[in-house]
């Protein structure tokens, strides 16, 4: 992009460029492409109910570089959806952002009015939601719901917006003439291309896949998988996946967010974190999903339940379910280490830790210690079934 | 295992257990509270009439003016004949009442049926069913009504046996009731039965044996029960309704006055053109009261029941 | 695609039709007197032959089904629906269409205003929850909900005639009057209307409200809104683009299911009013015992309303693409 001539009127100085990212792509006036292009600090957004708050999130960081893909990973309810949705303030009316900054090439988000944030919304970061029934309105065309943000966000016409949306329609493999279609017409996996499509209408920097997999069948997911990467490659963009499925995120992800009743546990490269898992958390994580290629055994399940987050236990929060929790777990908060490019927050790795956890001699009582518990015994042999002949 | 399929082996008994919590957890709804407390108060109006008002006044025992505004002795003034309003009005309720709850109880026991029935065997069954169903919703069922109860009324002869105190040309208009609301009420059933009929007790039911009667009856029916009782309280206040318009349009009786027959004589005799308000108030504000509190809780019943409702507040 | 939802339409409107009909045969049956003195009542002079000639015009020396029926059928396309008792020497269907104009009128009139204020005031209540317009709005609509419309046209006709002296109480014109132009005399229509009018509006406008005020309150909360907001849509388009037309769809299925009941509705208000339409001509007839207007009133009623439920599965069919397939 060359630099734009001075407007009319303004006064003197040299013009300033209009900002551009990696990619060549413009950028809102105020944003410094020097900066990261995502970075979250200390993120807290909690919700009000009747009489209690709900932590959501209490202290998330992390940041996202231009063209990588993070993959942010927990059970239900540890907050990875809550903290996407922060970032666009897609909150329902009770939730707010208590405390925390979201700065997209420096410009910090938070303080931003609605009406000033909806400039973000789609055009620097967009959203694909859990396909499934209902994202897409069912009384509308795909090819006008695909030109809506075209025309109403880039100003488009009619004509140039339903041009463009043909060529998304293509980009994501769904052949233009089904542009006509309802969403109940469609499939699954064509509803889920047709949220991507929409989701690049506007050529954001970063686009966030809310459990984009979650809802369909294997084969399916295998193909939005690859398109994805395949359109993270074409075009340069920047991913964030959250999920609670690690193969998933083992596919197409650079780096992994572990968020564990919101708050980071850890965080590092996908290849890092996968082979050498420092939180016990993550590494009971690991454990719980099969291995086809390992020896076959029982799987491990974490025994308990994620804490209520209207009171969040101090200290740690992974403490009473911890097999290595240690007296300093129920009362400290553990900050966050940084050692061979991974990120944890667990007391096993006090700060100047190498990534070699402290050595515990034995599971506290707090601890809901299945480490020493005996291997499983094979059930027991049935006598045989005396079946009658005659 | 599924949670669907634990909830599937459950026993039979157990969807009873939770009658009396879900009486305090409507109470503590606001709309719960304020229609039940209505209620109650009706209730105990149509229970003991004569204990608090005395026995009706009929035109030979009146006992004030002709249209007379309230006054100490009369509180509600009186009608063209002299009887006392209070006095027509609390009476009302236990008529009122009376035929709402039998029209209840017979357009909930046919709408039950059809809906069970339908909903359990389908097929051809059904679809005839529901066609059928289908056309009484469209029917403009109030004219058929209109048109029902003369010509039931003749059939029934002019016999003067009394169900639950109630004279037989009231009892006619609970049938026509009856025979011209179920509909809603089916399909209701019919959808809820549809869904229970692929749970997993009642394949269990079939594979020991059971008979389609027998599942109906002892399988289905507890289940569906909550909701033809939430679905009974909605229709309650619809009975009300319909037995009040009925009523006013010359199809009540003046020996046993409901409160849309008391609505019907206040017309006829000019009330409102000659401002005697009390006349037809008090009647109308006891059946606004009264249909609102059933729609209240009734609505209130819905949502604790309805799952899809559950959790959205 | 279309045609197919809209020919299965048409198709079930048809046998709707059919059935009524077959329900007012059986009626007409079941009618006390025999059908011959039930049509000839109140003519004078009737001799033998003039009975003989009635038993032969209607069939009814023939076997009931289906050569009666036949007849009957036959009759009723043509429109001939026998004679009213009550208007000596009318047949029926002129009856009806001296009646029908001031009901269609009066209801036309009144569903119209409840839709559009109902669907305004709902709308605006679910997308700003918890409001004082909200819950006063509910707490009014579920009040209205529950009064009998003709109760609420006694409170109107008590405060604003009798009271106020601001409008007549009785009739749509006023009896024996002489209008000098036609402007006078649609004035006098007019100042007619207003009660019975407002007493329709208002009975009306309760459901509607409350119906779109909870749908609008489902949809927003549906994940295609979330959508539409994360596009960074404005406000207003996202309830008009996105929200209105989805909840819409549960009002139009109301407004059609609702008709059957409006028609009771319809018949109390005009007694109320003594507004001279089908609601007070079938409440005279009822009393008259003039059935064959009441079957009249009856055939035409129902195939109205399922002409109108018709019309509103096709304007539902046009909103929701779902069902068109």
């Amino acid at each position: 992009m060359t630099a734009s001539p001075p407007a009319a009127g303004t006064r003197g100085g040299p013009a300033r460029p209009a900002p551009v990212d990696a990619r060549g792509r413009p950028l809102p006036l105020q944003a410094d492409p020097s900066q990261p292009l995502l970075v979250v600090e200390g993120l807290k957004t909690y919700f009000d109910l009747e009489g209690a708050t709900v932590h959501a999130v209490d202290g998330v960081s992390f940041q996202l570089d231009q063209g990588e893909a993070l993959g942010i990973a927990g059970e239900s309810g540890c907050g990875k959806t809550t903290t996407a949705l922060s970032l666009v303030r897609l909150l329902p009316g009770n939730a707010r952002i208590e405390e925390g900054s979201i700065r997209y090439f420096g410009i910090d988000l938070v303080p931003k009015s609605d009406n000033a944030l909806r400039r973000y919304r789609w055009r620097e970061i967009s959203i694909v939601f859990q396909g499934a029934m209902n994202a897409l309105n069912p009384v509308h065309r795909l090819r006008d719901q695909i030109a809506e943000p075209l025309m109403e966000r880039l100003n488009l016409s009619e004509k140039a917006a339903a041009k463009r949306a043909g060529e998304l329609l293509e980009l994501v493999g769904i052949p233009k003439k089904r542009g006509g279609a309802y969403p109940h017409e469609l499939s699954g996996g064509m509803r889920q291309r047709a949220m991507i499509a929409m989701a690049l209408a506007c050529d954001p920097a970063v686009v966030i896949g809310d459990e984009p997999t979650t809802a369909l069948d294997v084969m399916i997911q295998a193909q939005i998988l690859e398109l994805l990467e395949r359109l993270r490659h074409e075009l340069g963009l920047s991913l964030i996946l959250i999920t609670h499925d690690l193969s998933v995120i083992a596919e197409t992800c650079d780096r992994i967010l572990v968020m564990y009743a919101g708050r980071v546990a850890e965080e590092g490269a996908v290849g890092e974190v996968f082979a050498r898992p420092r939180h016990p958390y993550t590494q009971k994580l690991l454990a719980s999903f099969p291995n086809i290629s390992a020896d076959r055994r029982t799987l491990d399940v974490i025994p308990g339940a994620p804490p209520d987050l209207r009171m969040p236990p101090p200290g740690c929060r992974f403490a009473p379910r911890c097999p290595f929790a240690m007296a300093v777990c129920t009362e400290v908060v553990p900050p966050e280490v940084t050692f061979d490019g991974v990120r944890v927050a667990c007391h096993l790795y006090p700060p100047g830790s190498d990534g070699i956890p402290i050595t515990v001699p034995a599971p506290a009582e707090l601890g809901t210690a299945a480490a020493a518990a005996p291997p499983a015994e094979p059930p027991p042999e049935l006598p045989p079934l005396e079946v009658p002949t005659s | 295992m599924t949670a669907a399929s634990i909830q599937g082996m459950a026993p039979r008994g157990t969807r009873w257990i939770g009658r009396g919590a879900l009486i305090r957890r409507l109470l503590r709804r606001p709309e719960g509270l304020i229609g039940l407390s209505i209620l109650v108060v009706f209730v105990f109006l149509a229970a003991i009439p004569n204990l608090i008002v005395g026995p009706l006044q009929t035109a030979v025992t009146a006992t004030g003016g002709r249209l007379t505004p309230p006054s100490a002795v009369h509180l509600f003034g009186t009608d063209e004949l002299g009887r006392d309003v209070l006095n027509q009005t609390v009476h009302g309720a236990r008529i009122s009442l009376a035929i709402g709850l039998l029209a209840t109880l017979v357009t909930v026991a046919i709408g039950a049926v059809v809906g069970i029935v339908a909903g359990f065997i389908g097929g051809w069954l059904d679809a005839i069913l529901m066609r059928i169903t289908d056309f009484f919703l469209v029917l403009p069922t109030f004219v058929l009504a209109l048109i029902l109860t003369p010509i039931i009324r003749e059939l029934v002869g002019s016999a003067t046996t009394e169900v639950f105190g109630i004279r037989m040309t009231l009892i006619v208009i609970v049938i026509v009731i009856g025979i011209t609301s179920w509909s809603s009420t089916a399909r209701i059933i019919r959808s809820q039965t549809l869904s229970l009929r692929e749970r997993a007790f009642v394949d269990r039911a079939r594979s020991i044996g059971a008979g389609s009667g027998h599942i109906m009856r002892r399988h289905i029916l507890p289940n569906v029960i909550n909701l033809i009782v939430a679905n009974a309280v909605l229709t309650f206040a619809g009975a009300v309704l319909t037995e009040t318009t009925l009523s006013f349009v010359g199809l009540g009786d003046p020996f046993q006055p409901s409160w849309g027959q008391l609505l019907e004589a206040a017309r006829a005799s000019g009330a409102p053109g000659l401002g005697a308000w009390w006349y037809f108030v008090p009647p109308g504000v006891c059946i606004v009261l009264v249909v609102l509190a059933f729609t209240l809780v009734g609505s209130a019943l819905d949502d604790l029941l309805n799952p899809k409702r559950q959790g959205r507040r | 695609m279309k045609v197919g939802y809209l020919g299965r339409r048409l198709a079930s409107a048809a046998v709707t039709i059919v059935l009524i009909a077959i329900i007012n045969f059986i009626l007409f049956r079941a009618m006390p007197g025999s059908p011959e003195r039930v049509l000839l009542h109140g003519t004078p002079n009737v001799t033998p032959q003039i009975l003989q000639q009635t038993r032969e015009r209607w069939g009814l020396d023939k076997p009931v089904f289906p050569d009666q029926f036949v007849a009957y059928v036959g009759s009723t396309i043509r429109g001939d629906l026998g004679f009213s008792f009550l208007a000596r020497g009318q047949t029926v269907s002129e009856v009806l269409a001296q009646r029908i104009w001031p009901t269609v009128i009066l209801f036309g009139l009144g569903e119209m205003l409840a839709i559009v204020l109902g669907l305004a005031l709902g709308a605006y209540s679910g997308w700003r929850r918890g409001g004082a317009v909200d819950y006063v709005g509910n707490g009014i609509s579920l009040i209205l909900y529950s009064t009998p419309y003709f109760l609420l046209g006694m409170a109107f006709l008590l405060l604003f005639a009798t009271t106020l002296h601001w409008f007549p109480t009785f009739g749509m014109l006023q009896a024996g009057a002489q209008y000098p132009g036609l402007w006078e005399r649609f004035l006098d229509f007019l100042g007619h209307l207003v009660l019975p009018l407002a007493t329709v509006a208002f009975g009306l406008v309760g459901q509607y409200a409350i119906v779109m005020r909870s749908s609008i309150v489902e949809t927003l909360s549906e994940d295609y809104v979330t959508t539409a907001r994360a596009m960074g849509l404005r406000d207003g388009r996202v309830l008009r683009r996105h929200a209105l037309p989805n909840a819409l769809l549960p009002t139009v299925s109301l407004v059609a299911i609702n008709l059957g009941y409006v028609v009771a509705g319809a018949i109390t208000v005009e007694v109320v009013f003594n507004w001279p339409g089908l609601g007070t001509l079938a409440v005279e007839a009822l009393t008259a015992r003039d059935y064959p207007v009441l079957q009249g009133v009856f055939l035409l009623l129902g195939v109205s309303v399922v002409i109108a439920n018709l019309i509103a599965d096709l304007v539902y069919g046009a909103l929701d693409p779902r069902v068109r397939t």
